[in-house]
């Protein structure tokens, strides 16, 4: 890595604040009423990525195999709880087992990432292993929140034929493969979109911060393809599992549609 | 001696954290019979209905399927045996012939085989002069119902259960709807309970009618 990195003073944070302020005065202007939440982001911006810097310093210090999964626990419980928060359905709670699906695919496709692709040593070694969750359970998140809307969407729309497929003989899954279908296909399409739009109509995020910590572009595109088909496949595997869940939690013992 | 198809015993239904809808209803129904429900909207009609396929579960008491409680079979085998139709009925995308052959495909059904000439033979029988081809969610309300339950025939259920089958028809359709009905029943052993509000025109004399009133029977003819 080079050293030399520009280190961008305090002041000149501050002075980002400019174009925020811009920002709340265009929605001062057009009575967007849109200022509150500008200034409520940015602090929550500061405040979390403060908190943030801090507590990577000292995880990365630590290089502790148990403070690493706590941390990145904690993320994931984060993740969950912000899915449940925005999707609410109060005849299915699915908040725990889709958090125990969401751990369970994570650990096993960030430890996969760690052991046989990167092949870091040790496998838990934090620079790697939370930068690299972090953008699993992101996207992940998204998707998930995506899927699971849709699938109650879609299972309120179509409650009447879903009644009439269950009482003609159908089972649960034959009477909402279709839901079943679209509600992971949504979440998966913005995966697969950044997946091809990837390189012509914007440098990722992870390969930016690569390229300006100094790592050959010829280094970081590497490592970008790994996290963009990382996570095409996590996003789908951690849909599917816990869309099957989900699913499952919909209908009662007695095959009855819970929503 | 005729042989008993479902039997209730002091069977309650509420919906869980509320008020009993339905209250130790004792009944014994025999194959090929024809039951009445009658009553007024929100009495339960519906809700006793689909005690017996399962979209309900009683709350309390049994019901027994030739002598087995219903809780002891599968749920598919319950759906094959006992096919509940809505008062609305539902129309999927496609044409008449996919409206009537999509049970088909499932699995509980595997044994089946739709059969065209058939489809057609009921449904000039229900007055339906349409092709098969026709656009399913072309149909009128009416015509739709009469889908709905030759749908349910040709799936040959041991009993249909009826919500309200004429409630979209004019008085002559419903009255079609209904001899067809007594017909079948003389014609098969298939045993109908028929929910309804409105006054009915069978004229056999083998039918009973119920009526729910207070959470309960009561038997009325």
């Amino acid at each position: 890595m080079n050293s030399e990195i520009i280190n961008i003073s305090w002041l000149n944070v501050a002075v980002t604040t400019l174009l925020v302020i811009a920002a709340g005065i265009c929605s001062l202007l057009l009575k967007l009423r849109l200022e509150k939440d500008i200034v409520t982001g940015t602090i929550r911006a500061f405040v979390q990525l403060f908190l943030l810097g801090y507590v990577l310093k000292t995880v990365f210090a630590l290089n502790n195999p148990f403070i690493v999964f706590l941390l990145f626990s904690m993320m994931i419980y984060f993740a969950a709880s912000i899915i449940s928060g925005r999707v609410k359905e109060r005849s299915v709670p699915y908040f725990l087992p889709v958090l125990a699906s969401m751990f369970l695919s994570y650990i096993v496709i960030n430890t996969f990432v760690m052991t046989v692709i990167i092949q870091v040593k040790p496998w838990y070694k934090p620079v790697y292993f939370i930068p690299i969750g972090g953008m699993i359970i992101g996207n992940s998140m998204n998707a998930l929140a995506i899927a699971i809307h849709i699938w109650f969407e879609t299972l309120k729309k179509e409650r009447d034929r879903i009644g009439l497929y269950l009482s003609l003989g159908a089972t649960p899954e034959e009477s909402t493969s279709e839901n079943f279908k679209s509600a992971i296909k949504s979440g998966m399409i913005p995966s697969i979109n950044a997946l091809m739009s990837v390189g012509v109509v914007s440098i990722p995020g992870m390969m930016t911060g690569q390229i300006l910590a100094g790592v050959s572009p010829l280094i970081a595109i590497k490592y970008q393809i790994v996290i963009m088909l990382l996570l095409v496949g996590s996003t789908a595997l951690s849909t599917v599992f816990a869309m099957h869940i989900v699913r499952r939690l919909s209908f009662t013992t007695g095959q009855q549609l819970k929503v | 001696m005729p042989h008993t198809i479902l039997k209730l015993h002091d069977v309650s239904f509420n919906y869980p954290g509320e008020n009993t809808i339905l209250q130790d209803m004792n009944l014994e129904i025999n194959r090929n019979d024809l039951i009445i429900i009658k009553g007024e909207s929100g009495a339960g009609k519906s809700t006793f209905l689909q005690l017996f396929n399962r979209f309900c579960d009683s709350s309390k008491g049994r019901i027994l399927f030739h002598e087995k409680d219903l809780n002891k079979y599968k749920i598919d085998q319950i759906r094959r045996s006992l096919i509940y139709l809505p008062q609305l009925p539902v129309a999927i995308e496609g044409t008449i012939e996919k409206n009537l052959a999509f049970p088909f495909s499932f699995h509980s059904h595997k044994n089946k085989k739709f059969n065209p000439v058939k489809a057609r033979e009921w449904l000039d029988y229900f007055q339906l002069n349409l092709p098969l081809h026709h656009d399913g969610l072309k149909l009128s309300i009416g015509q739709k119902q009469r889908i709905a339950l030759i749908r349910s025939i040709l799936l040959e259920p041991e009993v249909l259960l009826l919500d309200e089958p004429g409630s979209a028809l004019d008085s002559n359709n419903k009255r079609l709807i209904e001899q067809k009905i007594e017909h079948i029943i003389d014609s098969t052993n298939v045993t109908v309970l028929m929910a309804t509000h409105s006054e009915v025109s069978f004229t056999g004399t083998h039918y009973r009618i119920l009526r729910l009133k207070d959470k309960n029977l009561m038997v009325e003819q």
